[in-house]
């Protein structure tokens, strides 16, 4: 019965895959012995093949078998590694543009480089998206000799550069990498391969329409294909969070310090309530009396004082929801985010309007200035770009129906080589924490006494020192992994499997490491003695010690332990003070509890309990999805916007008629400036001299409408040709950018509000798309009304770079009045744009580029980025 | 979609004598207005003969539940959750009202003779049965109609669906009319009235108050401290309660009137008490003009507040970290807005009482009795076509982007 229902409903994930293995492996594995005949060169002049006959017309699924086998042929040759028959499945799964689950330890790398070399063969670049830095720098280099050998090249792209791989390359200088040529960031991007983050793509998009010429953009105008690794990472969890450049804006920091030194006299309950699901804080009245007696003031929400509200709001969150050394760390004076699904270190990110700086203050750092939004994108826009995407994880099947709805991406469950061997026991639940960690710690001592390694997952850094201490008191010897101690990363976990090693980690220890039983140096002598011994003890022990809110970042932990058919073991302890119990129906299995009479320590075991308690995580993930899925709805009103300006941005970049498009506004304006004054129908009533001096503003008297062409002309003889180009082509950029960024901080200030238009029975998101289109009008108005009303009053000077310095700063460009200085200055910029800094600041003088994820901080003694070529300090850094 | 519907509710339901049926729909109110919400569906009683309206009352029901029982009150907070919970739970309880409903209307068909064999008992049970039944699917078919249309069109389905049934019915309406009665100037008159009292109702419907907004996080956006986009503020409408006072009043209204016929053909005291209960509850009469209207503004404004209540505004606003300029967030601000929207409702409820009574009115000037020119009627009508329009603009201007360039 419920196989025919699997018939009609059509493919379920185990069938697709299961129809992969039936026709694809035979294929594969019948042209493998074809393939071990040719030498490197014939290998390499396969590729040269498969572009032709794609050139004749044959397509990627023709070509699919033999390009496979061609690839686990090289890699086989170069790397000593075979693709498994799964690995094969994966890599067909990933080439049809949806999603393969693999478990840990499949080899997921090795999997993206078929469908990568398959791809790269139309030549127009495959993208494949790593979590970090440090992996996007990995795998180029492990992977690319596969490529290298049949003739495509390889880019790695890296936070602050760019480099192409090259296996000549062996002899690097200090903070170079073995085999990684340095290149430029849009060499980079004409590989057939591109190794990066996900921020790294979604940053250089955003540059890429800011660049004031075409030499200033590093990216391909075409996203081909991409592979995200750890995609549910990368499409959920950072989908929360969108790219962000931004520069700075005026505010006073005075107010942080003193609601930072407020915010901890207040009281829980008295004075203020945290909203249990949301955990959104308000003040009570007490509380709200209280601040105003403080402050002296009257009433915090009259028109003179309302924006001290936001400071307070922040101080307190600051204060009673971000946790030190589990939210953030304080390092080197600043403060840094920890993520909360990796646990990693996440510099260069910060929390928005406000609260970082409150976080500032309430440790005493110093305070950075506020931003302003210059351009931004959710990741999920990012992605949706691609022509086709795909991704891999360990963890994505509990997603499914999130990757379906948003990216239209199927799960497919690749199965594993070696049959999976891992015991999951039911959840130990505790009525309190110490009772918890009391047996956590016996359990510990117990198993490493046998010789079996454990791995224990925490929640944060501080748990995971707590834990470290209870276990230095019991005297058992082991190894802390946290954001505190990245660097270690490496030898703590490459030690972690061996016989007898403890190892506590906050989840940074879940994704992605590779946890091998007796160790990961493998050709150590008695290695293979030791790997045996703690697979015979039942290998790799994983205690979880409190389960996070996504089912997914549990299963991560679990995840190391069973590994490539390995033995292994895993167990949650839970106790009832635990933050997701008391959030999510912590109180009926408390009663449940008390009524059986459990002491601290001894634990329930309960198939029911453990289920309730992943129906909650159900709950919350239902909870986050919708909030993301919400926000999505009313991103794609800005994304059809961003769409829109960003090519028309591009056109102008390349030069695309520009002389009549000015001609067109330069008729609209006067027709709507006609229009206005001469609005009456009796012409006693019109406004003649009005028009009149308005069009003066424009141009020169006497104008009419047929001599804007001659002024246009004229324009064009002073200057010649290509630099009326050139000007036309700035005023129109800088039109564009400015009056965009404050259109973006227009959007958000709109959807903050629009959520009220509920309460007169709107729908909000219909009330955001009129508004917003109404918005974008006003917008492209302006920026009509700009351009030509600057046109006649600019000149390109090259030949003076301080008139740039006098700019007055203001990042966001107020939009009132013309400002030719952005015209002005044209001569260097772009010599400035060769670097990838974001151009607004070389338009507007702004003083620095702070993009939350990515950004580089300027060395005050480094040249200025405006081009000014004087010292940051001096120029537009003077007030920083 | 609503093509379905429409050919649906022409498919009979076995067992109905319709010549009689429709002489029965010409002189009954109760009917009569159940009528309207199944888009002249029951008077040919179909399988769809209940209409969406067991729907509507349950979600009525719900609502009116919320504010007093506290797990209900709990999941209504849960967000999308509790709000896939509750509309399951609507569903449910739409079931045996649309039950009951359909054999409520049966018992009356009965009685009016259109229907024999109705009861539990013998021969009668399964056709009873199965007309119940009938109904009943007929009713949820409707319903998932409607979800779907919300789904995958535009606006509301459910309102979609009686507006469908409100217009479909207009055309045989207007054409009664006028083969009835001669009388040009009266209908012309007539029309008019109602031109008005459509513009009338457009007005009062797009009415709001606005309440400006003030957020704390938006001061920290951009160089522009003070500025904010057109956008914040909390539309108060005056008439928020819609048309479910009207739906409530003349239920209440026809109720006693439409019992007491059925008893007035009995003799003795019983008969008299009914009868004297079917005059003072004759739609033609100034009583029960009056009565209708205070029973609007009761309920207008009863609905409206606990509604109001419902939405918790202040909470979620200072939740939101929004704020009324001057105004502390908490009880200081849920006072006010208490205030306002109690002043406001007052017009609003006022308007409502008028446009409940003024048909009556109109047919007394003009003496066109042929047209039932329900207030009802064209509340639904105005709201559901500017909710439709709205969504569609907000479509269309999806697709209508251009930038500077052209």
């Amino acid at each position: 019965m419920v196989s025919l229902l699997k018939r009609i409903v059509g493919d379920t994930p185990e069938r697709a895959a299961e129809k992969l293995s039936g026709q694809l492996v035979p294929q594969v594995n019948a042209l493998e012995d074809y393939m071990r005949s040719l030498d490197g060169a014939g290998l390499s002049a396969k590729t040269v093949e498969f572009r032709r006959r794609l050139s004749a017309g044959e397509t990627l699924a023709d070509l699919l078998p033999e390009a496979f086998a061609v690839g686990r042929e090289a890699a086989r040759r170069t790397l000593g590694q075979r693709h498994y028959d799964v690995q094969l499945i994966g890599g067909a799964v990933l080439n049809d543009g949806k999603i393969a689950e693999m478990k840990t330890g499949e080899g997921k790398t090795l999997v993206a480089t078929l469908p990568a070399y398959l791809n790269a063969l139309t030549g127009d670049g495959v993208h494949i998206v790593t979590v970090n830095d440090y992996l996007a720098r990995r795998d180029p280099v492990w992977m690319g000799p596969i490529f290298h050998l049949l003739g495509l090249s390889v880019g790695c792209l890296q936070h602050d550069a760019a480099y192409i791989y090259d296996p000549e390359l062996t002899n690097v200088g200090k903070g170079g990498f073995q085999f990684l040529a340095p290149a430029h960031r849009s060499e980079a991007y004409q590989a057939d391969v591109l190794y990066g983050t996900n921020n790294e793509f979604g940053f250089d998009y955003l540059r890429d329409n800011m660049a004031l010429s075409v030499d200033g953009q590093v990216q391909r105008g075409r996203r081909h294909f991409a592979i995200v690794d750890e995609v549910d990472n990368i499409l959920i969890d950072e989908a929360r969070t969108p790219l962000i450049i931004s520069g700075p804006a005026q505010q006073p920091v005075e107010h942080y310090y003193t609601f930072a030194r407020l915010a901890p006299r207040l009281q829980l309950y008295d004075d203020y309530e945290i909203d249990e699901r949301s955990q959104a804080i308000s003040l009570t009245q007490e509380g709200i009396g209280k601040m105003e007696r403080w402050t002296r003031v009257d009433n915090l929400y009259d028109t003179e004082n309302f924006h001290l509200v936001q400071y307070i709001e922040n101080a307190l969150v600051a204060q009673v929801q971000k946790v030190k050394d589990k939210d953030y760390v304080v390092q080197t004076g600043e403060v840094v985010i920890v993520d909360e699904f990796t646990g990693r270190l996440q510099s260069g990110r910060r929390w928005s309007d406000g609260l970082h700086q409150a976080v500032e203050a309430k440790e005493g750092c110093k305070i950075q200035r506020e931003s302003v939004t210059y351009a931004t994108i959710t990741l999920q826009n990012y992605f949706r770009m691609y022509q086709k995407l795909s991704g891999m994880t360990g963890t994505a099947v509990t997603e499914a129906d999130e990757f379906y709805k948003i990216y239209g991406l199927e799960v497919v469950a690749v199965p594993t080589n070696l049959p999976m061997v891992r015991a999951e026991s039911t959840d130990l639940i505790f009525p309190t924490a110490e009772g918890k960690w009391r047996s956590v710690v016996e359990s510990i001592a117990t198993r490493s006494q046998s010789g079996q390694p454990v791995l224990v997952g925490t929640t944060s850094i501080e748990t995971s020192e707590e834990l470290s201490e209870r276990l230095r008191k019991r005297g058992v010897e082991h190894q802390v992994l946290n954001a505190r101690n990245h660097e270690h990363e490496a030898t703590i976990v490459a030690q972690a499997g061996r016989a007898g090693s403890v190892t506590v980690s906050t989840n940074m220890a879940g994704r992605g490491t590779d946890i091998v039983l007796g160790g990961s140096d493998t050709d150590r002598e008695g290695w293979q003695d030791e790997h045996q011994q703690v697979v015979n003890l039942g290998g790799l022990h994983v205690i979880g010690t409190e389960h996070h809110e996504a089912r997914r970042v549990d299963n991560q932990l679990r995840g190391r332990a069973g590994r490539q058919g390995d033995p292994g073991s895993s167990q949650f302890f839970v106790a009832l003070e635990d933050e997701l119990m008391q959030r999510f129906g912590g109180d009926r299995i408390k009663n449940v509890m008390s009524w059986t009479g459990l002491k601290d320590d001894e634990p329930l075991e309960n198939k029911i309990i453990t289920k309730s308690i992943s129906s909650a995580q159900v709950k919350v993930e239902g909870y986050h999805f919708d909030v993301r899925k919400h926000l999505l709805n009313f991103d794609d009103v800005l994304n059809q916007q961003r769409e829109v300006i960003y090519t028309q941005r591009s056109r102008i970049l390349a030069g695309e008629g520009l002389r009549e498009r000015l001609l067109e506004m330069l008729r609209t304006e006067f027709e709507q400036l006609t229009a206005n004054h001469l609005q009456s129908r009796h012409a006693d009533d019109w406004n003649a001299d009005g028009l009149l001096a308005s069009l003066g503003q424009i141009c020169p008297l006497p104008t009419e409408i047929d001599t804007a062409d001659k002024n246009v002309a004229a324009k064009e003889r002073d200057l010649g040709t290509e630099q009326m180009q050139t000007l036309l082509r700035l005023l129109l950029l800088k039109s564009i950018d400015t009056h965009w960024v404050n259109h973006l901080t227009n959007m958000e200030n709109l959807r903050t509000g629009v959520g009220l238009h509920a309460v007169g029975q709107r729908d909000p998101l219909a009330v955001y798309r009129s508004e917003g289109q109404r918005a974008f009008a006003e917008l492209t108005r302006q920026m009509q009304r700009e351009v030509t009303h600057t046109l006649f009053h600019v000149t390109l000077s090259p030949e003076a770079p301080g008139q740039g310095n006098s700019a007055n700063g203001d990042a966001a460009g107020s939009g009132n009045g013309p400002q030719n200085n952005g015209a002005s200055r044209s001569g260097r910029r772009r010599d400035a744009l060769r670097t990838p800094v974001s151009p607004m600041a070389a338009v507007n003088g702004s003083r620095t580029v702070n993009a939350p994820r990515g950004g580089r901080k300027i060395g005050r003694n480094a040249p200025c980025p405006c081009g000014s070529g004087r010292k940051y300090k001096r120029c537009c850094g003077a007030n920083v | 979609m609503l093509a379905i519907y429409r050919f649906v509710s022409h498919i009979p339901i076995p067992g109905i004598n319709t010549a009689q049926l429709n002489e029965l729909f010409e002189n009954n109110q109760l009917l009569g207005f159940l009528d309207l919400f199944s888009g002249g569906a029951l008077s040919r009683m179909s399988i769809v003969a209940l209409g969406v309206f067991p729907y509507i009352t349950a979600s009525i029901v719900m609502q009116l539940l919320t504010p007093v029982i506290p797990s209900l009150q709990q999941l209504s907070r849960e967000g999308e959750a509790g709000r896939v919970k509750i509309n399951r739970m609507v569903h449910w309880l739409t079931v045996p009202i649309a039950v009951a409903q359909g054999f409520g209307q049966l018992i009356l068909l009965q009685q009016s003779n259109v229907l024999t064999n109705v009861g539990f008992s013998g021969d009668a049970l399964l056709p009873t049965v199965a007309a119940i039944i009938s109904m009943t699917a007929g009713t949820m078919f409707l319903v998932w109609l409607g979800e779907m249309i919300t789904e995958r069109g535009i606006g509301n389905g459910i309102s979609l669906i009686i507006f469908a049934g409100i217009v479909a019915g207009f055309p045989g309406l207007i054409t009664q009319g006028f083969l009835d009665r001669q009388d040009v100037l009266g209908i012309g008159f007539f029309v008019i009235i109602g031109v008005l009292i459509i513009a009338l109702i457009v007005l009062f419907n797009e009415a709001h108050r606005r309440i400006p907004v003030q957020y704390g996080r938006s001061i920290f956006r951009g160089g522009r401290m003070y500025r904010q986009s057109g956008g914040t503020y909390i539309p108060l409408s005056i008439n928020s309660a819609g048309m479910i006072p009207l739906i409530f009043a003349f239920s209440i209204v026809i109720l006693p009137g439409t019992v007491a016929t059925y008893f007035a053909t009995n003799t003795g005291a019983i008969g008299d008490v009914a009868r004297f209960f079917a005059d003072l509850f004759n739609p033609t009469s100034p009583i029960y003009w009056v009565l209708v209207f205070i029973l609007v503004v009761i309920f207008t404004f009863f609905y409206t507040l606990v509604v109001f209540q419902q939405q918790s505004l202040s909470e979620n606003l200072q939740r939101n970290g929004g704020f009324v300029l001057g105004i502390r967030p908490g009880r200081p601000t849920q006072e006010y807005l208490n205030r306002v929207i109690v002043r406001i409702t007052t017009g609003g409820a006022l308007f409502l009482g008028f446009v409940a009574i003024v048909p009556y009115l109109a047919s007394l000037v003009t003496d066109v009795q042929a047209i039932q020119l329900s207030s009802t009627s064209l509340l639904i009508m105005v709201g559901v076509g500017l909710d439709t329009l709205r969504q569609l603009e907000a479509q269309l201007l999806m697709r209508n982007y251009e930038g500077i360039l052209r």
